[in-house]
């Protein structure tokens, strides 16, 4: 523990979260199918973490946990940060709801946190701007491409400006280029907007480009074997996947994954 | 979509898309053609006229009936006893529905009544009715709502199960309070196939009342066709059962407005 928070370049900051010790175990016939073990780290502020690893190595189990979504069957999250402050999870599918048009899909966090259905819309419609979809205020989630309602979905949970954002493979179910375009625009808008991040990906580069720290998770049960600083100045841009730094991120990444 | 079918050649395209144009005309031909072979079948003859009056006596006694009030004076009284019966067949139903999809426990403890009570014809019950709350409209008002309770239970239950995990995983990152998981996820996923069942409902709660005053009643169109038939008055008997048909799909109809109303999102094509 100690090591690492002198390795860390933000070792001054008290963690934003720290996740002591999870580990998670879904009941089954025998035994149980253990998803997670020992899985230990700090996220700092404003920090943009991602985690790579294999299918199956409990990366949405983590997320899920840490969003309060599942209570883990050992270990703790501890957040320092104020408790007020919201965390917000993306899935890999948009998850739209059907029959709110975009607008009020963007909306939805605020209306429930009770502001007024007027005002929340009209907050949504500096978002829908923010991401590029203006215009498409009145749609219907089925009217749009894959790419459109993702950016739909980070919208939906910018809105409520998280303390925390949590990603699950956001851009999984996109085609190449569209998910080379919603890294970068997802770059940008944290730039701006600077919230701590915890996306999973599977994706080397897209991990390399948009983090600062990468934790490489072994398969099941996930545990972190990895945990590589990024060191890669910014802003970042596409071309950056092209130099010798970059290069060496990735074979480093490469091979903790395959070991 | 209307694209690809203009481009796209075959006949049966072409019909389809002539056919959904002029619904309405094919409405009225279809009903025309119907009373054209009712109009072919009573002059040969093969019928006799007092068992199978004619279209045009019927239209005519149906005027007559209509203008000196009997039709409407018991088709209001049915309708008295419909339209409340379908409201509280499907209020109790939706929210035993609701409380049955959410608890394993209950739905154990309830479904075998319920599935018995779907055994027992309305038929059979509709005597014992009348004899706990009397001939008036107060045991009308109960079979048709027995008679709606069970399809709209289901389809509640069945529109229930089907919400989403990822959307209810969604409202409760977002930490909506249990009312708003309700209101917000549950009421509009579920309404599909909730509207499926009140559907169904609607045209069966006039079946309800219908039974109800054949068993016992002093007004009401079911009492009427009773009555007609004693006196061999077969063309009246025609015109309210052609106004009863007339009431189911009104009923009908507007429960299809509220799917137009409510499942905008769900009908492709319907400009906004």
């Amino acid at each position: 523990m100690m090591t690492f928070e002198v390795a860390s370049p933000s070792t001054a900051l008290q963690p934003y979260l720290r996740v002591d010790d999870v580990g998670m175990r879904y009941p089954n016939d025998n035994g149980g199918i253990e998803a997670l073990r020992g899985v230990q780290f700090d996220l700092h502020p404003r920090e943009f973490v991602c985690v790579l690893g294999p299918s199956g190595c409990g990366k949405s189990t983590l997320l899920r946990i840490i969003a309060g979504l599942l209570t883990p069957t050992h270990g703790e999250v501890i957040f320092y940060a104020p408790a007020a402050s919201r965390i917000s999870l993306v899935f890999q599918d948009a998850n739209l709801m059907p029959w709110r048009n975009v607008r009020e899909n963007i909306a939805l966090p605020l209306i429930l946190q009770g502001m007024p259905r007027a005002h929340a819309l009209q907050k949504a419609d500096v978002w829908l701007e923010i991401v590029g979809l203006q215009g498409f205020g009145d749609a219907l989630p089925r009217e749009l491409s894959g790419g459109m309602a993702q950016r739909v979905a980070i919208a939906r949970s910018l809105i409520q400006e998280p303390g925390l954002l949590l990603l699950d493979e956001p851009f999984g179910a996109l085609d190449a280029l569209t998910r080379e375009k919603m890294a970068d625009e997802l770059l940008r808008l944290w730039q701006e907007h600077r919230t701590t991040v915890l996306m999973v990906t599977h994706s080397i580069s897209e991990a390399i480009l948009l983090s600062d720290r990468v934790l490489v998770f072994s398969s099941r049960p996930g545990r972190v074997v990895l945990d590589l600083d990024v060191n890669l100045p910014r802003p970042r841009e596409e071309e950056m996947r092209y130099t010798s730094e970059f290069g060496r991120l990735a074979r480093e990444l490469r091979r903790a994954i395959t070991d | 979509m209307t694209k690809q079918e203009a481009t796209s050649l075959p006949v049966s395209h072409l019909l389809r898309k002539y056919v959904l144009q002029h619904r309405m005309g094919f409405v009225l031909l279809s009903l025309a053609l119907g009373i054209l072979i009712w109009q072919g079948i009573t002059l040969t003859g093969w019928v006799p006229a007092y068992l199978l009056p004619g279209p045009f006596e019927v239209a005519a006694r149906f005027w007559r009936a209509l203008l000196d009030g009997t039709i409407p004076r018991h088709f209001f009284a049915t309708l008295q006893e419909v339209v409340p019966g379908l409201l509280l067949g499907s209020v109790t139903a939706s929210v035993l529905g609701y409380l049955i999809a959410k608890s394993h426990v209950l739905e154990r403890l309830l479904s075998p009544y319920l599935v018995a009570s779907q055994a027992v014809p309305v038929v059979a019950i509709a005597p014992l009715l009348i004899i706990w709350f009397g001939p008036g409209i107060t045991s009308k008002i109960l079979i048709c709502a027995l008679v709606v309770f069970f399809p709209v239970l289901v389809n509640t239950v069945v529109g229930l199960r089907a919400v989403p995990q990822n959307l209810r995983d969604l409202m409760r990152s977002l930490r909506a309070r249990p009312w708003q998981m309700v209101w917000y996820l549950e009421i509009p996923a579920a309404m599909p196939v909730f509207l499926g069942g009140l559907r169904v409902g609607a045209t069966l709660s006039v079946i309800g009342a219908v039974v109800g005053e054949f068993v016992g009643a002093d007004r009401g169109l079911g009492f009427l066709i009773n009555v007609a038939r004693g006196q061999y008055d077969h063309p009246l008997v025609f015109a309210a059962v052609l106004t009863l048909v007339g009431m189911a799909l009104a009923l009908y109809g507007l429960v299809l407005l509220a799917e137009r109303r409510f499942l905008r999102w769900q009908i492709p094509n319907i400009p906004r």
